[in-house]
């Protein structure tokens, strides 16, 4: 009898797929980053005439770098006050409806930053069909009050609020009620409560959560790209990426330099929000959430909160529907002169449309298909057959997500600008690239659900398979696969969700040819062409609620916390 | 006619010996405990007999054959036995039939001998109206019974039950146990039987491995381990009982009722020979060793009390009546037994 099948491998050599798939992992994810360092620190020994000399010098750099600081710290604290401020909310009080009002709120993250920042343009300015329609319209020719640092803050406030809510949520819904019962019985007053045990308890979710919305203001491009470039106002990722488009790969040098002063920060910042995210240790099984009662006011609360959804997500949406059906911009919407045109011109006409269409469906099913295949095997192999160096390569998987996308993108131009070494095939130019970066980006996203799942799945299932004589890939097909896949599924989805918008890394990778939908709405806003773009943009959110809600029913099996806007 | 035989079996998790020199000689057919505090190897044991751990040191053998040793280890699934998990292990994407059937299937058996071979199984433990059920939709006890009834599908050799009770209510585990035995009584199988809980250890096993940090301290019947427990752990590990330390040795480990009130009238506080005397060995009587009341438990058919001897040590025993706190009373111990150490 031979050695073939043992229970646990700890004294085992680790088999030729696990190096395979870790193989690729390493390709995918560590290369690109690795690159992009070697690149910035290329000719560092030539001290003043090296290229991170030279940006350092810049002060283009200072600026940009001041100003991304300046718009992500007043976008921080915006998302702060509104995400902690409506966690406490709605996680805390009696209020109904909270999965709508959940649902509701997470929106704004799902929708891509350059439709958000469209719809808003929509809403406010002169040209605005909305503000036209109710006759409340500034005078033509008045500057657009979004071109400005303030403008980019807002937008990102409002688009980064739903990742501190959802940090503040957690921390809020794990609080046990005894606990509170138990500060109400030693004498506590409602606000008392509030100040001496809810507010210490989820103060590190706050924290976090602000870690986290600051790194995603910081490596927003979409807003300060829509907003920020007609006024010259520039952050650090798009004087990147205008640096690439003015300069091209001539540039290559002193723009990864930039890229990595930006990959830094951003490290820092995911550092902090890794620091905070370390629990309280809770005693206790978590009992039934906290929900203290509004009493006679809780339908003025309700108000109050449709009152803000109303104003942070259904005015901006109204005035990119109102923008998609006039007749051409500037003309003021009314029943009679409503126009369709828009709609058809992106269903039939105009082939650049379709084929981005195209494009970004094949890169997001592609990149979400083999992700979950990715993601799969690598799960088990990390669960279950643990080695210390495993969670070194689970950071890793984080790293390409949490940079910033540009800083991304530059590390892929950089890594496929030659053709790739022994076949010979150029990805650059392709949509091959942005199908590779893709992967990198998002193989954290397509994980998280599929690891939660997999941690929770008791090993005992797979020994009970194991006892009736099953082998390694029966219990994988029989047992594993089968009760993985919801949350492989959920991860598929969460990819294709994400991918199929996509912005920041396909505005410096796509070639003509190979747009995708996130470029086309820019290009098309950035070329003038308001309402087939606001037409585009009104399919896109569409499409992503009819996908938040098949994942809400998918989701419904599945462990805590797979899906973000489900408890 | 020992048949599972583990020989000097070591498992060690880093520099820890979680399992340390090992030996058992399990007669087949018989009903084993592994019983022991928790952390004490029992189901560390309970896996390398079914193969998911591999061992550092020694031999596990099955009826002559080899399963386990230096360069060698028979893979799970080619054992022929079978488990009772802790947490049950039931498959929550099959429902009761699947489960039950899922080794059946693996072996080849199809269409109707695979129906009657799992409708015997499931009928053996009165569930063949719940065959469509998914395991969720069952009590805890149904469970554990749906567990069962896929351990006998497959006829092991062996069957390991992991604290197969821990996670059911006071109320089942009695009719539980009594499955358990009518099941061992059925299969004809050896029962290898992991628990902490020495009263179902006691009232299940033909024989019982106490197990203590990794060794074993005493391999017994249940009626010797409660009457002659080897050592000072055993003894308080087991039943109830006060270890009273006397000044002299002794000769015999046996004693009787005038030996130890001989023992304890003459040569008390001391610690040369540790002496178990169990509580309902003690009777309350006119003469004998002064004892003070200290606390009284009411146990609805008696009470029971610990008081201290005149050196400071306490004793257990029982009596009928009520007894005053601080109260002295006189007592006549009947019998007890020397300890080793």
């Amino acid at each position: 009898m031979t050695n073939s099948q043992p229970a646990t491998f700890k004294n085992q050599t680790i088999q030729w797929w696990v190096w395979g798939l870790l193989f690729v992992i390493f390709v995918i994810n560590v290369l690109p980053s690795g690159r992009l360092l070697a690149e910035a620190l290329s000719d560092i020994a030539q001290a003043g005439q090296s290229s991170f000399w030279k940006v350092l010098n810049a002060p283009a750099t200072w600026q940009a770098t001041w100003h991304s600081f300046y718009t992500s710290m007043l976008a921080t604290t915006l998302a702060v006050v509104l995400g902690a401020g409506l966690a406490f909310f709605i996680a805390l009080s009696n209020i109904r409806a909270k999965s709508f009002w959940v649902f509701m709120f997470m929106l704004p993250m799902m929708i891509p930053p350059q439709v958000t920042a469209l719809s808003w343009l929509q809403l406010m300015g002169p040209g605005s069909a909305l503000l036209q329609l109710l006759g409340v319209a500034p005078a033509l020719g008045s500057p657009q009050p979004l071109y400005s640092a303030w403008g980019i803050a807002l937008l990102m406030g409002i688009q980064h609020a739903p990742l501190v809510f959802l940090s503040v949520r957690t921390s809020l819904l794990v609080l046990p009620k005894e606990l509170i019962e138990a500060a109400r019985l030693s004498g506590a007053s409602q606000s008392r409560i509030m100040l001496d045990m809810v507010f210490p308890l989820c103060k590190n979710g706050i924290l976090a959560g602000a870690a986290i919305a600051f790194v995603s203001a910081l490596g927003n491009f979409g807003i300060p790209a829509m907003l920020g470039i007609p006024a010259s106002y520039y952050v650090l990722p798009t004087l990147i990426y205008q640096k690439m488009a003015d300069f091209g790969p001539l540039m290559l040098n002193e723009v990864s330099s930039l890229s990595v002063i930006v990959g830094l920060i951003a490290m820092f910042g995911v550092w902090v929000q890794h620091r905070f995210q370390a629990k309280i240790p809770l005693v206790g099984m978590p009992g039934k959430p906290l929900a203290f009662a509004l009493g006679r006011s809780r339908i003025w609360c309700e108000a109050g909160l449709a009152l803000i959804i109303l104003v942070i997500l259904v005015m901006p949406l109204m005035a990119l529907v109102t923008s998609s059906l006039v007749p051409a911009i500037g003309v003021v919407l009314t029943m009679d002169n409503l126009s369709f045109s828009a709609y058809a011109q992106m269903l039939t006409g105009q082939g650049v449309t379709w084929r981005a269409f195209q494009n970004s469906m094949l890169l997001s099913v592609g990149a979400a298909f083999i992700l979950a295949c990715l993601a799969l095997p690598l799960v088990y192999v990390v669960v279950r057959r643990p080695r210390r160096f495993y969670s070194v390569v689970l950071m890793l998987i984080d790293v390409p997500y949490a940079l910033p996308g540009v800083v991304l993108a530059i590390a892929c131009i950089l890594l496929f600008a030659k053709p790739i070494p022994v076949v010979e095939i150029s990805l650059y130019g392709s949509l091959g690239i942005i199908l590779f970066a893709y992967l990198s980006r998002f193989l954290t996203v397509s994980l998280k659900p599929v690891h939660s799942s997999m941690m929770q799945l008791d090993v005992a299932l797979e020994e009970a398979a194991q006892l009736c004589g099953a082998s390694l890939t029966r219990r994988w097909r029989d047992i594993v696969f089968p009760l993985l896949a919801p949350a492989a599924f959920a991860g598929f989805l969460l990819v294709f969700l994400i991918a199929v918008n996509e912005l920041t890394v396909s505005a410096l990778l796509w070639s003509a040819g190979n747009e995708t939908l996130g470029v086309l709405i820019f290009n098309l806003a950035d070329g003038g062409e308001t309402v087939l773009a606001s037409a585009v943009a009104v399919s896109i959110v569409l499409m992503i609620a009819v996908l938040m809600i098949c994942l809400s029913v998918v989701g419904r099996n599945l462990p805590k916390g797979v899906i973000p806007w489900r408890n | 006619m020992a048949q599972l035989v583990l020989e000097n079996v070591s498992k060690l998790f880093g520099s820890s010996r979680v399992v340390d020199g090992l030996s058992l000689d399990i007669p087949t057919g018989s009903f084993v405990a592994l019983l022991g505090p928790s952390g004490c190897g029992k189901t560390t044991t309970l896996r390398m007999i079914a193969g998911f751990e591999q061992l550092n040191q020694g031999t596990i053998h099955v009826e002559g054959r080899q399963l386990a040793g230096p360069g060698l280890h028979v893979p799970p699934d080619k054992r022929n036995m079978s488990m009772v998990f802790q947490s049950y292990a039931l498959w929550p994407h099959m429902n009761v039939m699947d489960n039950v059937g899922y080794a059946l299937k693996l072996k080849g058996i199809k269409a109707e001998a695979y129906r009657q071979q799992v409708f015997q199984a499931l009928e053996t433990v009165n569930l063949t109206h719940l065959a469509e059920r998914a395991p969720q939709d069952l009590s805890g006890g149904q469970r554990q019974r749906v567990a069962l009834a896929r351990c006998l599908v497959s006829h092991p050799e062996v069957l390991l039950l992991d604290e197969p009770l821990a996670n059911l209510d006071q109320h089942l585990r009695a009719s539980m146990e009594e499955t358990f035995r009518a099941f061992h009584r059925r299969t004809g199988a050896t029962f290898i039987y992991v628990t902490h809980d020495q009263a179902e250890a006691m009232a299940l096993a033909d024989y019982v491995a106490v197990m203590n940090h990794g060794r074993l301290e005493q391999w017994d019947t249940p009626e010797q381990l409660y009457q002659y427990p080897q050592n000072t752990w055993v003894a308080r590990f087991i039943g109830q009982g006060s270890i009273i330390y006397v000044r002299q040795k002794t000769a015999e480990r046996s004693l009787t009722g005038d030996n130890v009130m001989q023992l304890l009238s003459s040569s008390l506080g001391s610690s040369q020979q540790a002496v178990l005397i169990r509580p309902e060995h003690v009777r309350v009587a006119a003469t004998g060793v002064e004892l003070q009341v200290l606390s009284r438990v009411f146990k609805g058919e008696r009470y029971k009390y610990t008081g201290r001897l005149p050196d400071g040590q306490e004793m257990d025993f029982y009596h009928q009546g009520r007894l005053e706190i601080e109260q002295n009373v006189c007592v006549q111990v009947q019998q007890a037994w020397a300890l080793l150490d």
